[in-house]
């Protein structure tokens, strides 16, 4: 039985399915990183007794209940889009990864059940029934997490397949360790920063100062944890790109020195600017709280100039002509700052290695804080630095997919090695 | 072409195989989302009756926190059951949706659409209402309408893989013979699931209350004059759903004895005849349930002789299902004995207090609100039975399924 030619360019296919699954996937990464940090926070609430724990773990469900909603629609939207615009693949896919897919849905239907579970049942009481509730939270987080662990195992198969002789090496491919790793820690960044953003709007907005106080404190709490995530991401992703040299040397060379290696740029600028909005926030944060002048003052402002002089550099681009449009400005090929060895490197290094001691820093002080109620604070600088982190984050897991992505595309494929793109043409023109 | 290193054998679903996991799966989603669609297009409806008593109000916000609650789960299963469908029949399903992209991409902002009316008409509730109680009201009634452009998108599929067209063009396919009686004919069953549903559960909400504080008196505590209130609300809706339904049938059995004679006839005699029997034994017992509890709330727990005709009537209707004439003939007997007493009981049964919600009444409400639910998965396996052993009438057979991989 012959599909019915769409008729269209297959750039439009490409497009839709783009659009649909960054979509997708930033609902989805959010949910798996903001249920992990639920259900620790409850825990936390529960263990000390703390309502502001309390308070922020059910804003973080109630979160849950919304971000389910919208990727369960959007995840129907997408498999109807695969289905309409690569069906050949897209049943080739499903065929191999028939049985982790399924899993995978029903353990989306387990983290959807218990998620809403867990928030509409917030006013259970105390005792037995506060334990069952916790539980509720950390069943939605486990769902969540080993959901995301069976479809990067799918993700990292399409960039590097396997012989199908046996489910198990479909499964652990081997990009897939690694794909999960970035993709947790990924998580836990974008949801710390993502939920940090959403306390900041809160800050600014709030009117009682009991709020105000709350979303600064829970503005902080979430910083936290997408701060220290995001510095142990490069020492994944520096993995990462280790094993794809050796796996797939052909996609290594398309990022890091072909074609779509401006789009690693890209991520290079945002991973930088995270790091500096982050050292930003820090240096508020800690001049915020740390009375009388502390020893660490004049640090703060001399780690943020190395962090936004190797924020600067690590981006630069070696091969001009790659970025496009670059043609119009310049008919230069090389840039030499923007050499791997030894520029880029050591830009990473001082963003990784000075982003690590304001963390150090940060931590110092949000212990000190914590232990006091904390004083209203009416600056405007602090709430505007997370909600352009929150900003950031979502531009970089958008980014990280699309270059993950481009990898296998730019080269022809839809599974590599395995399947082209023009395996579909029949699906958009009718054979001539 | 695939590639042959990507090339492996039909799945085969183990124990139970690929059309009967497909159905679970698919009778699981159609049972949360059949009560979802009824609950919101009924919560604007008691939200407008809402201003002369407040109770129905009550019932609006009660019924789309259902709704939402079982949102999520129902669309996963929805994703489950589509899965299945790519896994295990890949051809229809690449066909079929191939055919009906351009309605789907009108389903799909439709759904997409209604998150943004059905979200903040729950959680905003009380912050709209203070607003403005009218915008609240559109809202809810935005919400209802756009998720039935998703059902009356997907009824175009269902008919259309039992009644195809051949006509050519992008919009044509979904209007096939069978398309718009299907769709009147869910749209009843929401309504009758959806009430007989509510009565069940403000049933057993009651049951419950009585068990744990029984020297209050019925009627007197709020909440249990609020479910009092939702059972006698939940089963006025189902059965006046119940009443229309056999019209509805009738339009959409007709349709399909036109369209596709062939698997008309495969329904009324062939192998899976007996789920058609088993259809008029359910729809039988929600005449004779109905009869029995309208009696029972009006205190008169008994059968009389004069229960007789709807007794005999529903019985015949049971064992001339696979003769249509005669069926339809003891079927509206059955519809026009109800309505008889529906109107010769309705001042008896419109009395404002929860005296009537005997344990009878209560247990009659369960049982009715089970039977509904089975009624209406009999009813959807029965449609895709018909076609067997084709997935889409006379053009994709479950042999296609398997040849492609040969």
């Amino acid at each position: 039985m012959m599909v019915e030619p769409l008729q269209i360019p297959m750039l439009g296919g490409r497009i839709a399915i783009a659009a649909v699954a960054l979509t997708h996937a930033l609902f989805a990464t959010f949910i798996v990183g903001s249920s992990v940090i639920g259900a620790v926070t409850e825990t936390v609430g529960y263990a000390t007794g703390r309502a502001r724990y309390e308070r922020l773990s059910r804003l973080i469900a109630f979160l849950l209940v919304l971000s389910t909603a919208t990727v369960s629609f959007m995840g129907i939207t997408l498999v109807f889009a695969l289905n309409i615009y690569w069906p050949h693949f897209w049943s080739t896919l499903f065929r191999i990864m028939f049985w982790p897919l399924l899993l995978e849905a029903f353990l989306f239907l387990g983290e959807a059940v218990f998620a809403y579970a867990w928030y509409y049942s917030w006013e259970w009481g105390t005792g037995n029934r506060k334990r069952l509730h916790l539980i509720l939270g950390w069943l939605t987080a486990a769902c969540a997490l080993i959901a995301m662990v069976i479809i990067d195992s799918v993700a990292s198969f399409m960039l590097t397949p396997t012989a199908l002789a046996h489910p198990r090496d479909r499964l652990f491919n081997r990009t897939m360790m690694h794909l999960d790793l970035h993709r947790i820690f990924g998580n836990l960044t974008w949801a710390g920063f993502g939920l940090a953003g959403l306390c900041a709007i809160g800050w600014l907005r709030s009117k009682e100062t009991t709020d105000r106080l709350f979303f600064q404190w829970a503005g902080s709490y979430a910083f936290m944890i997408g701060f220290g995530a995001l510095l142990v991401m490069p020492i994944i992703g520096y993995q990462y790109l280790l094993q794809l040299r050796y796996t797939q040397p052909q996609t290594f060379q398309t990022l890091m020195l072909g074609e779509r290696s401006w789009l690693f740029d890209l991520v290079a600028l945002l991973f930088g600017l995270l790091i500096v909005f982050a050292s930003g926030y820090v240096l508020h944060y800690v001049r915020g709280r740390t009375r009388p002048a502390d020893a660490f003052d004049s640090f703060l402002p001399f780690s943020l100039a190395v962090v936004i002089l190797a924020a600067l550099v690590l981006p630069l681009p070696y091969h001009l002509q790659h970025i496009p449009g670059m043609h119009w400005l310049t008919d230069r090929e090389i840039n030499p700052l923007g050499k791997m060895q030894p520029n880029k490197y050591l830009a990473l290094a001082a963003l990784v290695t000075f982003g690590a001691a304001n963390f150090i820093v940060f931590l110092r002080s949000y212990v000190t804080a914590s232990k006091s109620q904390g004083a209203d604070r009416s600056e405007r600088a602090a709430p505007i630095l997370l909600i352009a982190l929150a900003v950031c984050s979502i531009l970089i897991m958008l980014g990280m997919g699309w270059v993950r992505e481009t990898a296998r595309a730019s080269n022809g494929y839809l599974i590599y090695g395995k399947m082209r793109l023009s395996d579909e043409r029949s699906t958009y023109e009718a054979p001539r | 072409m695939t590639n042959p290193d990507l090339q492996l054998a039909p799945i085969h679903f183990p124990v139970v195989g690929n059309s009967v996991i497909v159905g679970i799966v698919s009778l699981l989603h159609i049972a949360l989302a059949s009560l979802s669609v009824g609950f919101m297009l009924l919560a604007p409806i008691f939200e407008a009756m809402g201003r002369t008593n407040p109770l129905y109000t009550a019932l609006a916000r009660g019924i789309t926190r259902f709704t939402l609650i079982v949102f999520s789960a129902s669309a996963v299963l929805a994703v489950i059951m589509v899965e299945l469908f790519i896994g295990l029949f890949p051809v229809t399903t690449m066909w079929i949706w191939n055919q009906f992209r351009h309605l789907l991409y009108l389903g799909v902002a439709a759904f997409f659409l209604q998150l943004f009316a059905l979200y903040p008409y729950y959680h905003y509730w009380e912050a709209i209402r203070r607003h403005s109680v009218r915008l609240h009201l559109l809202m809810g009634i935005m919400a209802a309408a756009l998720i039935l452009i998703w059902v009356i998108v997907l009824d175009g599929m269902g008919s259309y893989m039992l009644t195809p067209t051949d006509r050519p063009g992008r919009w044509p396919d979904p209007l096939n013979p069978t398309w718009l009686p299907l769709a009147l004919h869910r749209l009843i069953g929401d309504f009758v699931i959806a009430g007989y549903g509510l009565a069940g559960y403000a049933a057993w909400r009651l049951g419950r209350w009585e068990r744990r504080s029984p020297e209050t008196p019925n009627g007197t505590d709020p909440s249990a004059a609020y479910f009092g209130h939702v059972l006698k609300t939940g089963f006025a809706v189902g059965l006046i759903g119940l009443l229309l339904q056999p019209v509805t049938g009738l339009l959409y059995a007709h349709h399909i004895q036109r369209a596709a004679p062939d698997a008309y006839a495969n329904l009324l005699h062939g192998r899976y005849q007996i789920l058609l029997y088993l259809q008029f034994t359910l729809l039988g017992l929600l005449f004779i349930g109905s009869h029995v509890w309208i009696k029972t709330a009006q205190g008169v727990p008994r059968l009389a002789w004069r229960d007789l005709p709807l007794v005999l009537s529903v019985l015949l209707m049971i064992a001339t299902a696979g003769y249509p004439i005669l069926r339809r003939g003891f079927t509206f007997l059955a519809v026009a004995l109800t309505i008889w007493q529906l109107l010769s009981s309705m001042e008896a049964t419109s009395q404002n207090n929860v005296a009537f919600a005997r344990p009878t009444v209560r247990r009659l409400s369960i049982g009715l609100g089970v039977v509904s639910l089975l009624m209406y998965l009999a009813m959807g396996t029965i449609r895709e039975t018909a076609r067997h052993p084709d997935t889409v009438q006379g053009i994709i057979s479950l042999q296609d399924e398997v040849l492609r991989h040969r």
